[in-house]
């Protein structure tokens, strides 16, 4: 006799997990257990490719629909965005070519979502701060651990409705955040532009940013403590062509707290 | 009317054999190499052959036409780079592709669920015919055979609560609600279902 809440349905205690799974019967719950187990179960993960095997031929009976065209630009974008034409160098620090281009670094930004993106671009920043321009005088010293209070922090700038618009890498020790855009909802036309909000305070611009661009974007040196810790990152919709604001004049479409790594 | 693969009345698509393109096949199958290995040409050229299938199969799941576009774009990241887990013993590329943005779209239903929860489900229909399927990207006839003769062997509200789950992407409770039939029944059509065709397939 199993302990389990056993249904009426004549299949008693058999594991169907995996069929239930494939055929996406499960709520959101028991997906992310049914993954678990696929991570850790050769099994059960042979057991649901099996059944993503059999249920294939209805897969494949579904009609192909041509995306739209921005798609592929943003997919590049979120990967390789030094091949979008130039950042602005207000903006973007001149972050040496090869680094961008690096194989290894994208691979790494791409290898586990975009938690371990951002910390791939802190670790980035940490190699573009330590390539040496000319060859080093004395051997720097070896850092075991950066001091807590260097430690990068992960922002999610999210629209009401929930939907990220874009992640952000804050580095107050180096006064840099990273911005990686998902998707930013609003008027098109317009100019999204950044603030950073200290706790208690008023709204400072840290510039316009372009849409469906990956980009480094400096904090200036007044600011830094505040975005150290319960800062707020937000985003505003401007006028194209725009420069930075005192205060944002359009509508803040997005915004979230700066959160420890 | 399609002239093959089209959906019939309590019938599913039949892929005939000589559709099947080996040859598109081994080429996905590069690409998913190359992509592995950090070819942007590679992953390019596959994403201009998959994306229009694999934005069908968001939509089909997501209906938006937005969020099916935000999902497809986070399918091509996985892609890239999960690219190296892909398996060639355990799946078809474009099954292995099409199901990463079938779990990510399912995902993303779960997870902004209250607005679909209202339309109803009509058990007794057959859902819409999906049109023939991109004979190119058809390679699993011989599974298609027998997913189609399986089928058979369950009784009609089994076959078909399974295809609008598989289809509509919605869970036991969803399914009971749109269609307005007790949770127990649907969970007993649907896993009794599975487990006939689970001895069927496997014969």
């Amino acid at each position: 006799m199993s302990t389990q809440p056993s249904f009426e349905d004549g299949v008693g205690d058999v594991d169907l997990t995996a069929a239930e799974y494939v055929v996406g019967v499960l709520d959101a719950n028991a997906r992310g257990l049914a993954r678990e187990r696929i991570e850790r179960e050769p099994a059960f993960a042979a057991e649901v490719a099996q059944w993503e095997s059999w249920f294939s031929p209805w897969l494949q009976s579904i009609a192909p629909v041509e995306p739209p065209e921005s798609t592929w630009p943003r997919v590049r974008a979120a990967l390789w965005q030094h091949e979008l034409p130039e950042r602005n160098p207000q903006i973007a620090p001149t972050v040496p070519p090869s680094l961008w281009n690096r194989l290894g670094f994208w691979r790494g930004v791409a290898a586990g979502g975009f938690a371990v993106a951002v910390a791939s671009i802190t670790a980035l920043l940490l190699t573009v701060r330590q390539a040496p321009v000319a060859p080093p005088i004395a051997p720097a010293p070896v850092v075991v651990a950066p001091p807590p209070a260097a430690a990068p922090m992960v922002v999610s700038l999210r629209h009401d409705d929930g939907t990220t618009a874009y992640t952000a890498t804050v580095d107050p020790a180096r006064g840099t955040v990273v911005l990686v855009p998902v998707r930013l909802e609003g008027d098109p036309t317009l100019s999204p532009e950044l603030w950073l909000i200290p706790e208690g305070g008023k709204p400072h611009s840290l510039g316009m940013i372009r849409r469906g661009e990956a980009m480094v974007v400096n904090i200036p040196a007044r600011l830094r403590s505040a975005a150290s810790a319960n800062g707020l990152l937000a985003i505003s919709l401007e006028p194209a062509g725009s420069q930075a604001h005192e205060a944002p004049t359009g509508p803040v479409v997005a915004k979230g707290n700066v959160v420890r790594l | 009317m399609p002239t093959w693969g089209g959906v019939q009345e309590g019938d599913d698509p039949m892929i005939d054999t000589d559709a099947v393109d080996s040859g598109d096949r081994e080429q996905l199958r590069r690409w998913l190499l190359g992509t592995a290995e950090g070819d942007r040409r590679a992953f390019e050229d596959l994403y201009q052959r998959t994306s229009a299938k694999l934005f069908g199969v968001c939509l089909r799941i997501l209906h938006e036409r937005n969020e099916a576009e935000e999902v497809l774009q986070d399918v091509y990241l996985t892609i890239w780079r999960k690219a190296s887990q892909y398996d060639a013993d355990r799946a078809s590329p474009i099954t292995w592709l099409a199901m990463i943005a079938r779990n990510k779209s399912i995902d993303r239903l779960r997870a902004a669920r209250v607005e679909r929860a209202s339309v109803p489900i009509d058990l007794a229909a057959e859902l819409a015919d999906d049109g023939p399927a991109a004979p190119a990207l058809v390679e699993a006839a011989s599974e298609g055979r027998r997913l189609h003769d399986c089928l058979k062997e369950l009784t009609g509200e089994q076959g078909r609560v399974i295809r609008v789950a598989f289809f509509e992407g919605c869970t036991y409770e969803e399914i009971a609600h749109r269609s307005a039939t007790p949770i127990g029944t649907i969970k007993s059509w649907i896993r009794r279902g599975l487990l006939k065709l689970k001895e069927c397939l496997q014969r």
